[in-house]
């Protein structure tokens, strides 16, 4: 894309839209509140206490802030990690963090039926402890990344350790399902679907910030993702540290995914897809442009995804995992057969 | 730069390093065109990879205007040495400016915004080398040449007294390897730039390098300029294999196979004859050249008109062109010269 003002115009409605779909986020679901309740509930919050007010406050709003951070967070991740390890297929769940998550995970919800403990229906602090446990479950594994990662200079070598481990993991897991209790199972199935609604309006503000802060540091390494594209040597060549760039980067994905798995469990797709929506939209391959492109696209994506998931008018809702992964496959088959360019 | 005594070859964790060349003694100035030649295999490679810091030397040293490569920052080396490697890389929008202003990084900030200067050098790079048409395309859409010259534009711009390529020539077509390697020998010339490419094409080397470093494993690098080294037939013991040898008499590697299957005259004063000779030898004859025909055997000329063979027992016959020489070669089959 040559022209940067074709960019701003895309941006700018993009973000246009985000607003319209984090909107309507508020507005719909199994309960229609109209336009007006929503911004006087949004607006003039000690107004009300109303029923309005509550599901707002309490349901919508964070639900809806957790899917716009979480959007963000996995799609510049995932962007990251595509052009860390050069790979059209890379994304937030390779390194293997969404599984250490999900052993954590595993750990509490299951684990509790070997000491006769239910942790993760204890009121407030079962839904802490799954946070906790995610967090160092994918923390563990990032760790143990990193320090493969000083050991061994090839990143690809980096990835297939990641995967593997992912395997391992899994393989821990299903022993864990074996040995449970099915109410225990039910529960950890249940996490694994992912959602964007168990986090409070304090914890889904954490997320955009963690989100945002994200999105700044990676931005300020556009320039090195660009000499990347052209491979570690010749990065090397003009003066890049691709050691420690490489190291950071997949430190500070680490640590995003890691926060966003934590409060949402494994979101599947996104990451892996909005970096070539972004690409075949900007038709770029500059960071500079794709960092924020893809994610503006991530959040309006998720947003979309949880608004559909809501299935406004019904009383149920779906899985937003079988969401993404339904809006995301697609995504994926559409733009390799449009743009036949998804080759490395 | 001055390589010390350097030991060439792949190191490993284990202390069972692959020794290449040991004892390597070598210098690049600025204004030198150096091609480093050798089979598949001797470590031209792992050499320049050597040079550039990116994997370290088993043993010796390298200095860039007496400084040693250790101690070089990432940064520093990134204004000493540019390169082009062999590493291939298709993002599906990467453009071709944008791989030749990544070349400028080393001048920037962090952030790396192009300054007025940078996009001088740029398009003044760009001007010379006369790929400005090339400049807004998609990097991979382009054929293997017109990468290579990108690639070489982006090491210009860097702005470095020393350039190294990696077998920049490999898959490029005729044409185009000319260009290159008159481009390359200009740069080198006009630039006041220390040049350093590898190749395993001896000919094309020969052409336009001034120096050459011949390597082969397990034997010491032999420098020299190109005539020099072919006249003390340097050439032949570096890449002479059983069967194929250097003809210092033509510059090029011929077969020592080929059996012959008759013995024919041809008269070179033309360039239709100087072409059938070509033709007569790929089909496996020995053709013997001269500027008179000899009284005895088979002998054929070019009349201007016609291909004409003569011979001592038969009546001269006539032949359009090449192709319908070709057809009635069986016939020779058994004549002795």
């Amino acid at each position: 894309m040559e022209d940067p003002r074709i960019f701003i115009k895309w941006f700018l409605l993009l973000v246009l839209l985000s607003l319209a779909l984090f909107m309507a986020n508020l507005w719909f679901g199994s309960v229609l509140i109209n336009w007006g309740e929503v911004l006087r509930v949004l607006f003039h919050p000690d107004k009300s206490q109303s029923a309005a007010s509550v599901i707002v406050n309490a349901y919508r709003l964070p639900q809806a802030i957790t899917a716009l951070s979480i959007g963000i967070i996995l799609s510049i991740s995932g962007l990251v990690l595509q052009t860390l390890f050069r790979n059209p297929l890379a994304g937030p769940s390779v390194l293997g963090i969404s599984s250490g998550a999900s052993l954590g995970v595993a750990l509490v919800v299951l684990g509790g039926s070997f000491i006769h403990l239910d942790i993760s229906a204890l009121p407030f602090l079962g839904n802490l402890a799954t946070i906790g446990a995610a967090f160092v479950g994918a923390l563990v594994v990032l760790i143990i990344i990193l320090t493969v990662s000083s050991r061994v200079g090839n990143v690809i070598t980096v990835l297939i350790i990641g995967i593997m481990l992912g395997y391992a993991v899994s393989a821990v897991v299903s022993v864990l399902q074996f040995f449970s209790r099915s109410e225990d199972l039910h529960a950890y199935v249940l996490w694994g679907l992912g959602s964007f609604s168990k986090t409070t309006v304090q914890q889904s503000v954490l997320l955009l910030i963690t989100a945002m802060a994200g999105w700044g540091i990676i931005g300020l390494f556009a320039k090195p993702l660009n000499a990347l594209i052209m491979g570690e040597n010749y990065a090397r060549s003009i003066g890049i540290p691709t050691r420690s760039i490489q190291r950071i980067l997949i430190l500070l994905t680490g640590l995003l995914v890691a926060v966003g798995t934590a409060f949402t469990g494994p979101i599947a797709f996104l990451g892996l897809a909005v970096p070539h929506l972004a690409r075949a939209l900007f038709k770029t391959s500059q960071h500079k442009i794709l960092i924020p492109g893809t994610a503006i696209i991530g959040a309006d994506l998720a947003l979309l995804c949880n608004l559909i998931a809501k299935m406004p008018g019904y009383d149920t809702s779906l899985p937003i995992n079988a969401v993404t992964s339904l809006i995301g496959a697609p995504v994926i088959i559409w733009v390799i057969i449009k743009s036949r360019h998804i080759k490395y | 730069m001055h390589i010390d005594n350097l030991t060439n070859g792949l190191r490993s964790a284990q202390g069972h390093h692959l020794i290449l060349q040991e004892g390597l003694e070598m210098q690049l100035r600025p204004g030198q065109f150096v091609c480093l030649l050798g089979p598949n295999g001797a470590g031209k490679s792992t050499l320049l990879r050597i040079l550039m810091g990116f994997q370290p030397a088993i043993s010796g040293e390298i200095r860039y205007n007496d400084r040693k490569l250790d101690d070089l920052s990432l940064k520093e080396l990134a204004k000493i040495a540019a390169v082009v490697l062999t590493d291939r890389f298709s993002d599906p929008y990467l453009i071709a400016r944008e791989v030749v202003s990544l070349g400028r990084y080393p001048y920037g900030s962090f952030a790396g915004r192009l300054h007025a200067e940078d996009k001088e050098v740029i398009s003044q790079t760009i001007a010379t080398l006369g790929i400005e048409t090339l400049m807004d395309k998609v990097f991979r859409q382009l054929s293997d040449g017109e990468k290579q010259k990108v690639l070489i534009a982006r090491a210009l711009v860097q702005d470095t007294p020393f350039v190294f390529l990696d077998e920049p020539v490999a898959f490029v077509d005729s044409p185009s390897r000319i260009e290159i390697m008159e481009m390359l020998a200009d740069i080198a010339h006009q630039r006041n730039k220390g040049i350093l490419m590898t190749t395993h094409d001896i000919e094309i080397a020969i052409d336009y390098a001034d120096y050459l470093w011949l390597m082969k494993r397990g034997t010491p690098v032999e420098t020299g300029i190109p005539e020099d080294l072919a006249l003390q037939g340097k050439i032949n013991t570096y890449f002479d294999k059983e069967s194929i040898q250097f003809d210092r008499q033509t510059a090029r590697f011929c077969s020592l196979n080929a059996q012959s299957i008759g013995k024919l005259f041809v008269k070179q004063d033309s360039l239709e004859s100087f072409w059938l000779s070509k033709a007569l030898r790929r089909k496996g004859f020995e053709v013997i050249e001269g500027d008179d025909i000899p009284e005895f055997g088979q002998s054929i000329y070019f009349d201007g008109e016609h291909f004409v063979l003569a011979s001592d027992s038969n009546p001269p016959k006539q032949f359009t062109n090449i192709p319908s020489v070709l057809e009635n070669l069986p016939n020779f089959k058994d004549l002795e010269y």
